[in-house]
């Protein structure tokens, strides 16, 4: 995209009802359909307008875009653009890239962004009653030199980032709790969270361990499933629509990999194991925004674990490098903060869909910035930063949303 | 010997010679024939940052000591067959050639655990053919 220019916009989001776990609905393609029909009648589109169908989830089924298509009902139109995209909590961002590609190349005109999916995974507490439940969850990472020695899936392996984090910088358990904190009053103003208790440091701090630093509180919260999906297109196609047109100023990611070898090892370009690659994924997307980090409103930030949050904090460039945790004190990131982060709860509160609901983050800041937020709403919201990540903290996407 | 009942790992034509050094309680890493360059985990394609030889490696022996770089103590275990282990550690090691390795940290309380400690290898003998390297402290 050219600096500044508003080239892109999102014109629809939709969002099914979220699953408790241990209740499974529907399928993973189910709650895709689900949610791509709301966003295509939030948009005010004829379904066969959709020509690009991206399918944000990493489920068994290799063919489930395709799947999603089909249950549509769109199989009489072929389409230039059908992708699984696979990358995890990052993929949204990539999403948006590829669809940012398709478009301004003309491509696709209108293209459907969904992800979320299925749940039946539970809690890791209820899977460790199963023999050989190490695996569930477990698929993307290696069996022959990590899973033989019993990591706890995504939580045992975030654990190692918090753990060097507060050696190198000092952060605190209090520091991580404080993410969960804000997020929980935010997540108790929003209909949907699953989780709407507020919580306080204390209430962290004495919720039981897991993969100690983290308590069960500095952990997202799966669901039993559900789906979010939004519309993009280009300017003159947004402009004729239902809704105003929130714009895509920017869109940047980077990738590192997967393993935790290799990301302890780092890269000649100084990245490693918590000098993460956000910060060149941030990057790009305020150099394409040509807008600055003092501009931003608020920040929907993947919070799959509370130090994922304080990690994108400081390697988005919201703080110095080290000090996401005194960054994250004293009602920083609460609505009538300096930057308020996950306004409808995050994963932490509301839930996490599929292998991580990566989408989500992008339809709240879309809601926030139509201003159609309710008693969650940011004051005055024109900018938002969203931020997506894979996992272990590996791989960075952010995304820049405007409104008029 | 007792039933071994965690996963085991299945070497593959491309870890099978780390996997045999192992059970020779000999921890190694691969070394370029080309540029020179060691790494672990097992690969066909050299890890050096400007070489793609392709099945050129040595396999090297490594001195077995490092420091802990970072860990986790875990106090919920993934599966029922890490149940009786709670709490342990679960972390990663830097080599003192440099590379990084996940392992468990063994031989001491985990609450004893710190980043910066130095440990050595320990092999654990799982089965007949296959022993698992872990990390304790140096005493």
């Amino acid at each position: 995209m050219a600096q500044g220019q508003r080239e892109i916009a999102v014109v629809g989001v939709g969002g099914t009802t979220y699953h408790p776990r241990g209740i499974v609905g529907h399928s993973a393609v189910s709650y895709h359909a689900e949610a791509a029909a709301l966003a295509i009648e939030d948009a005010g589109l004829n379904k066969r307008d959709i020509d690009g169908v991206l399918v944000c989830e990493h489920s068994e089924d290799v063919k489930i875009a395709y799947r999603v298509f089909e249950h549509l009902g769109m199989s009489g139109r072929a389409k230039p653009l059908c992708l699984a995209i696979t990358n995890g909590g990052i993929a949204a961002a990539v999403a948006n890239k590829v669809a940012t590609w398709a478009l301004l190349s003309g491509e696709a005109n209108y293209v459907l962004v969904v992800g979320g999916g299925g749940g039946a995974r539970g809690r890791a507490s209820e899977r460790a009653t199963r023999p050989g439940a190490y695996m569930q969850g477990q698929h993307h990472f290696s069996w022959e030199f990590d899973v033989i020695y019993g990591p706890l899936g995504a939580p045992g392996f975030y654990a190692l980032h918090a753990q060097r984090h507060m050696y190198e910088y000092g952060t605190k358990p209090e520091h991580l709790a404080a993410v969960k904190v804000a997020s929980s009053k935010h997540g108790a103003l929003y209909p949907k969270t699953l989780l709407p208790q507020e919580v306080t440091i204390e209430d962290v701090l004495n919720s039981r361990y897991v993969a100690a630093p983290f308590h069960i509180l500095d952990c997202c919260y799966p669901t039993g499933g559900g789906s979010d999906a939004y519309i993009l297109t280009t300017a003159e196609r947004a402009r004729d629509l239902k809704h105003p047109p929130v714009w895509m100023l920017g869109v940047g990611q980077y990738h590192a990999g997967y393993h935790v070898g290799a990301l302890c090892t780092g890269w000649e370009d100084g990245h490693d194991l918590i000098r993460t690659n956000g910060r060149e994924a941030a990057d790009r997307a305020f150099g394409e925004a040509g807008v600055t980090r003092d501009d931003i409103d608020f920040a929907e930030l993947y919070d799959s674990f509370t130090m994922t949050v304080l990690m994108q904090l400081e390697d988005f460039g919201f703080c110095e490098k080290g000090e996401s945790g005194p960054f994250a004190e004293g009602g920083r990131l609460e609505l009538g903060g300096e930057l308020p982060v996950n306004t409808n709860g995050g994963m932490l509160n509301l839930g996490q869909t599929g292998v991580g609901s990566t989408v989500m983050f992008q339809t709240e800041a879309v809601e926030q910035l139509r201003h159609e937020a309710g008693p969650r709403q940011v004051r005055d919201a024109k900018l938002a930063v969203v931020g997506s990540v894979s996992g272990p903290m590996s791989n960075y996407g952010c995304t820049i949303l405007a409104r008029d | 010997m007792a039933e071994y009942l965690k996963p085991i790992p299945v070497p593959s034509p491309v870890s099978r010679p780390y996997w045999e050094g192992c059970r020779r309680h000999v921890l190694q890493a691969q070394q370029c024939r080309t540029c020179g360059h060691r790494w672990m985990y097992p690969s066909r394609v050299c890890h050096g940052p400007d070489c793609a030889a392709l099945d050129n490696s040595d396999w090297v022996p490594l001195s077995g000591r490092g420091e802990v770089y970072t860990f986790s103590v875990h106090h919920q275990a993934p599966s029922v067959e890490w149940a009786e282990d709670v709490p342990y550690v679960f972390g990663v090691v830097r080599l003192e050639e440099g590379m990084f390795l996940s392992t468990n940290v063994v031989g001491i309380d985990p609450a004893d655990v710190r980043i910066g400690m130095p440990v050595e290898v320990v092999f654990d003998d799982v089965t007949d053919e296959i022993a698992i390297p872990r990390f304790r402290p140096v005493a």
